[in-house]
């Protein structure tokens, strides 16, 4: 063998997978052994870095933590909408019981004011709290820009717009 | 008379105990699930934390792994292993997160920061500071390396370098040709060698 070995080559003499004649050729040529040996070196350089600790009362928060999870995604989820109104009729029975016994003697409770029912049971939102003089920092307004996309944007235009390939499109290009 | 030959329906291999939890997983036996997650959570815990690089991000794709395994496993077939399965979510739920993350940085340009908050790192002794000094410098390079992989070809890499997975388990776990995963573990040494040449590893010889 004249040619140098490829890279692909090297790789696959340190992972056992080529033996033979790129073997033969690592021993007569200087500069493949050379990258022969830069490869070699930089994977063992990679085994060095260590390793995470795992401790059994670490491995016990976890069992615990999945067993948690587990029970709240079984817990019957209220649609959104229940708290709120459960909410709203528990201050509308309150205000109605609260009518009848204030009510002046001699007044209907017809007559009495049922627009205060209907104001309590309507949370007031003022132009502060929707956010009217709200300023993001930068951190908070890129927070925002990046919930956007990763809530709005598909898979696909996500790496369309980081300019990565589908994972099809990328095995296909490692196929070829 | 002549006898109808009806195949027979493949029967479970009662002593094999993967076959006999995952029929108590199927019936939605709880202590098996709790079984099942004794005995995966180190490996995949280790596995998540090559990919992710952050302990407690590696323990929230785990505990991931296993409620979607729960979840799913009607869906399970048997065509690999349980813990081949198990990798996949894994994989895909880490490479995921890792996405993420590249958009958190793309918008905020913080990969400094992230990359210096990495772990200690922690070598065995071999001679005096300035060696010690040296040593960590190249594997943090390394490390920095690798943390900057491609989500997919970090995965690549992890399991086969760290987890010591075939090319064609890997294949399995990823759902693609062992010829993709070979090529795709190529480049990303490749591109450690270069990063490793960058650091000064290797002194003299040309960059080829």
């Amino acid at each position: 063998m004249n040619t140098h070995l490829t890279d692909e080559e090297l790789l696959a003499v340190i992972d056992g997978m080529e033996a033979g004649e790129a073997q033969q050729h690592l021993s007569t040529c200087a500069s493949c052994r050379r990258r022969h040996g830069e490869f070699k070196a930089t994977l063992q350089l990679a085994s060095r870095l260590p390793e995470v600790e795992w401790t059994p009362l670490q491995g016990e928060i976890l069992v615990h933590g999945v067993r948690r999870r587990l029970r709240a995604r079984r817990a019957p989820r209220r649609p959104a909408w229940q708290p709120a109104l459960g909410g709203a009729l528990v201050t509308g029975v309150l205000a109605a019981v609260a009518a009848l016994v204030l009510v002046p003697q001699g007044m209907t409770p017809e007559l009495a004011p049922a627009t205060t029912i209907v104001q309590d049971a309507i949370p007031v939102v003022s132009d502060r709290q929707v956010g009217g003089d709200e300023q993001l920092d930068d951190a908070e307004f890129a927070d925002m820009i990046e919930t956007y996309l990763i809530e709005t944007a598909s898979p696909d235009e996500l790496l369309l717009e980081f300019g990565e390939l589908s994972d099809d499109e990328y095995f296909a290009l490692l196929e070829e | 008379m002549t006898l109808a030959l009806k195949p027979r329906p493949m029967s479970r291999d009662r002593s094999d105990p993967e076959a006999v939890l995952l029929d108590r997983l199927r019936a939605g036996d709880e202590m098996a699930f709790e079984e099942l997650v004794r005995q995966h959570q180190e490996a995949l815990v280790r596995f998540a934390y090559r990919l992710v690089g952050d302990l407690d991000e590696a323990s929230d794709v785990a505990q991931e792994t296993f409620i979607r395994a729960y979840e799913r496993i009607a869906d399970f077939r048997g065509g690999s292993t349980l813990y081949t399965w198990l990798y996949r979510i894994a994989y895909n739920r880490a490479i995921s997160l890792l996405r993420r993350r590249r958009v958190r940085r793309f918008l905020r340009l913080d990969l400094d920061q992230e990359l210096s908050e990495g772990v200690e790192l922690q070598l065995v002794a071999t001679g005096d500071a300035a060696t010690q000094v040296a040593q960590n410098e190249l594997l943090r390079h390394v490390e920095v390396a690798i943390e900057t992989l491609p989500p997919r070809q970090r995965g690549i890499f992890v399991m086969r370098h760290y987890e010591g997975m075939s090319l064609a388990q890997i294949a399995k776990v990823v759902g693609r040709s062992e010829g993709a995963i070979r090529a795709g573990y190529f480049h990303a040494v490749r591109k450690l060698r270069v990063a490793a040449r960058e650091s000064g590893l290797f002194e003299g010889g040309e960059e080829s």
